[in-house]
């Protein structure tokens, strides 16, 4: 059945307007404005629905935050490559440490890979050529001598030990640095007050010179005067003459004295740690020339530009790429649990809110939006409020991690006591774990 | 002799099978002109949104063709329907049909924007629709700052931005006081004085009354079709509506 309408000659479609008759829109028109109006639908939902927004943002801004802090936190924790120049040397070239028995082989950082040359070859490890005047029973103060002449430069010996005190009637112990500060080692030991201590003697009826660090002073030995102490069981009198600030690896240096305050007996090989002083950088041949000798050496030079993967030792080079392997498998896993984490707190989340949005999206439909950008305008607020909540998750992270870095330190945490390092995108390019090592 | 703008030609609509099944349209026919106003009557369940849902591409016909300006919508892709949505026609709901976080310009140059349109151009464009339609004041309002009647003839200001000349309006003063919905239904008229081609579902005779047709529907069925409105009062009283 139809209804035929009655004529209406005068009317006509008028034309549209000009732009009507213009050329179609492009694709990539329609897809940019269709992601402009989405985003715009995002942000004033935000603003309009606060609280349903703020569930969300804590939904995806807790574990973002728990995953930036622990990141952070990690790479704090491990004191790597050029980071730990202060720490080892100071202001010196280098730190030397043996030497074995057998040659070295090491990678730009011997704590991150080294050996021994040929080890579990058919031949054994090649032995290692000895140093002129080094002598295998003396303690490094005495063999630095010997480690000057080999290297061509000023070296100075270091070493640590634990000393005990009372304080009142309170047990203390401290971690002590045997180290001569007087050639100027930068941010290894830096005088505070007072002046350097002399050398120990060899009798032990005269007292030690020992500089005390804020750490000791903060656990009460008195900042004048005398005090008693034992080393390995060897009771001596300490006598203060200032204060400093020392830098250990993984620890809190409490005392500071130019030498071994007390003879430690037995070392085995002559084994020791030497910091080498001068202008002169360690470059990776010397590094290869000392590890003839059975020294593994930290560079401030290679460490800063470490030699390229083809001029390390078959050995090292796979040690390091089972590093790599470690890293990527550890940061990959971090971002699958962020992955996990978020899609099942945030997936719900936004199911609701897509719920509300169901009227928005017919009425776009009606409107002549087709399915793409329908999917536009949810992703458009999961985005505003998921890069919103992530961004602010991961900045929060790192504040919580600084706050806790911060605090462990005034505790004395000896684990924490690397450059506060800042890595939130863990996908950058790390040449080790991002754990601290065994 | 004006073409028709729209032709719906022996439509059957049928939803569900079996037991289910519900004959929404029953082989009607319908063609609108330009510069014509056609209203739709019928009892709840008649068949009323089903036919301006397949009138405006939004609902495919199981039989029968639908053509708009010259172009059939059952051979069109989705694509290019939400096309011709978004250029040839627009459609006014009983309520609810501003999206709620866009001011009433940036609802009006959705279809715009939705087509390619660069913002600033659409919003330019929309004021213009606006200014026609003497609602100028209210392009930076919010939909909840803007009274039901307010809200609705910003609705007809959508259906009609740039290019649009086909307006579906499903019982568009359903949710408005009697007053209010006059208003509303006088701006609608105005539009198809202008040229719009205007499909109006309504329950109401005094609705009916603006239109320059109307059909009325009983399952899906057209049951008689009137040239003046003025017969609508003594067909309702035949029977035509709850
Ligand atoms: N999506 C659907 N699925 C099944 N039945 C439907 C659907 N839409 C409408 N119907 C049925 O089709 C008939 C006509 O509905 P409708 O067009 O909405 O009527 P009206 O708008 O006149 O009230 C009704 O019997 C209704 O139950
Ligand atoms: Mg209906």
């Amino acid at each position: 059945m139809s209804t035929a309408a009655p004529p209406r000659p005068d009317l006509e479609v008028p034309a549209g307007p000009p732009n009507a008759t213009v050329a179609e829109p492009s694709r990539f028109a329609q897809w940019r404005s269709s992601w402009a109006i989405a985003l715009r639908m995002a942000r004033r939902d935000v603003r309009r629905h606060k609280g349903r927004s703020a569930l969300v943002v804590v939904m995806v801004l807790l574990p973002t935050l728990l995953l930036s802090a622990v990141v952070t936190i990690a790479y704090t924790s491990d004191v790597q490559g050029a980071e730990k120049i202060p720490m080892a040397m100071g202001s010196g070239q280098a730190l030397l440490e043996g030497p074995d028995t057998s040659a070295a082989v090491q990678g730009p950082d011997p704590a991150q890979a080294s050996g021994s040359e040929n080890d579990g070859t058919d031949e054994g490890a090649t032995t290692a050529t000895t140093v002129p005047g080094f002598d295998r029973s003396g303690d490094p103060f005495d063999n630095a001598a010997a480690v000057s002449r080999l290297v061509g430069s000023d070296v100075v010996a270091v070493d640590e030990y634990g000393l005990r005190t009372t304080v009142g009637d309170r047990r203390v112990s401290l971690q002590g640095l045997a180290l001569d500060g007087r050639p100027g080692l930068g941010e290894k030991l830096v005088l505070l007050s007072g002046r350097w201590p002399a050398p120990p003697s060899t009798d032990p009826a005269v007292p030690v010179e020992v500089l005390l660090t804020p750490y000791a002073v903060a656990k009460g030995v008195p900042g004048t005067g005398t005090f008693q102490g034992s080393v390995d069981g060897t009771a001596r009198t300490f006598e203060v003459v200032g204060t400093a600030r020392a830098r250990l690896d993984y620890a809190t240096a409490g005392v500071v004295t130019a030498g071994e305050p007390v003879d430690r007996g037995e070392n085995p090989g002559g084994y020791g740690r030497w910091i080498v002083l001068g202008d002169d950088p360690v470059t990776w041949e010397d590094v290869q020339a000392l590890n003839g000798h059975g020294f593994r050496v930290t560079s401030r030079a290679v460490l800063e530009d470490p030699p390229p993967a083809d001029r390390l030792a078959p050995a090292i080079r796979d040690q390091l790429a089972g590093a790599d392997r470690y890293t990527t498998l550890l940061v990959g896993l971090g971002a699958a649990m962020l992955l996990i984490v978020t899609t099942l707190l945030v997936g719900p989340a936004f199911a609701v809110s897509a719920a509300r949005q169901r009227r928005t999206l017919a009425l776009a439909a009606s409107n002549g939006a087709h399915t793409p950008m329908l999917r536009r305008t949810v992703l458009g607020q999961a985005l505003v409020l998921g890069a919103l909540s992530a961004g602010a998750g991961t900045v929060l992270g790192v504040a919580a991690a600084w706050a806790v870095v911060a605090w462990a330190r005034t505790t004395g945490d000896q684990t924490l006591i690397g450059p506060f390092d800042v890595r939130p995108l863990v996908l950058g390019p790390s040449r080790s774990p991002p754990w601290p090592r065994p | 002799m004006s073409t028709p703008h729209v032709v719906i030609s022996d439509v059957t609509r049928v939803h569900g099978h079996d037991e289910t099944r519900v004959v929404a349209l029953d082989h009607v026919s319908l063609e609108i002109h330009p510069g014509e106003l056609v209203a739709v009557m019928g009892p709840s369940g008649s068949g009323k949104s089903t036919l301006l849902n397949v009138a405006g591409g939004l609902d495919a016909p199981t039989s029968g063709t639908v053509s708009i300006g010259g172009e059939t919508l059952g051979s069109l892709a989705p694509r290019d329907l939400a096309k011709l949505r978004r250029r040839r026609m627009g459609f006014v709901f009983q309520d609810y049909n501003l999206i709620p976080s866009l001011t009433a310009a940036e609802n009006v140059a959705l279809p715009l924007e939705l087509d390619g349109m660069r913002a600033r151009q659409a919003r330019r464009a929309a004021r213009h629709t606006l200014d026609l339609m003497d609602l100028m004041s209210l392009s930076d309002r919010y939909p909840d700052q803007m009274s039901g009647g307010q809200q609705q003839r910003v609705a007809i200001a959508r259906a009609l931005v740039g290019s649009r000349r086909f307006v579906l309006a499903d019982e568009p003063t359903g949710a408005l006081d009697s007053h209010t919905g006059e208003e509303v239904l006088r701006v609608l008229r105005e539009r198809c004085d202008e040229g719009v081609a205007g499909l109006l579902v309504t329950h109401e005779a005094r609705h009916a009354a603006w239109a320059d047709r109307v059909v009325f529907l009983r399952d899906g069925r057209v049951v008689d079709t009137t040239g003046a409105a003025d017969d609508a009062e003594d067909l309702l009283a035949s029977g035509g509506s709850r």
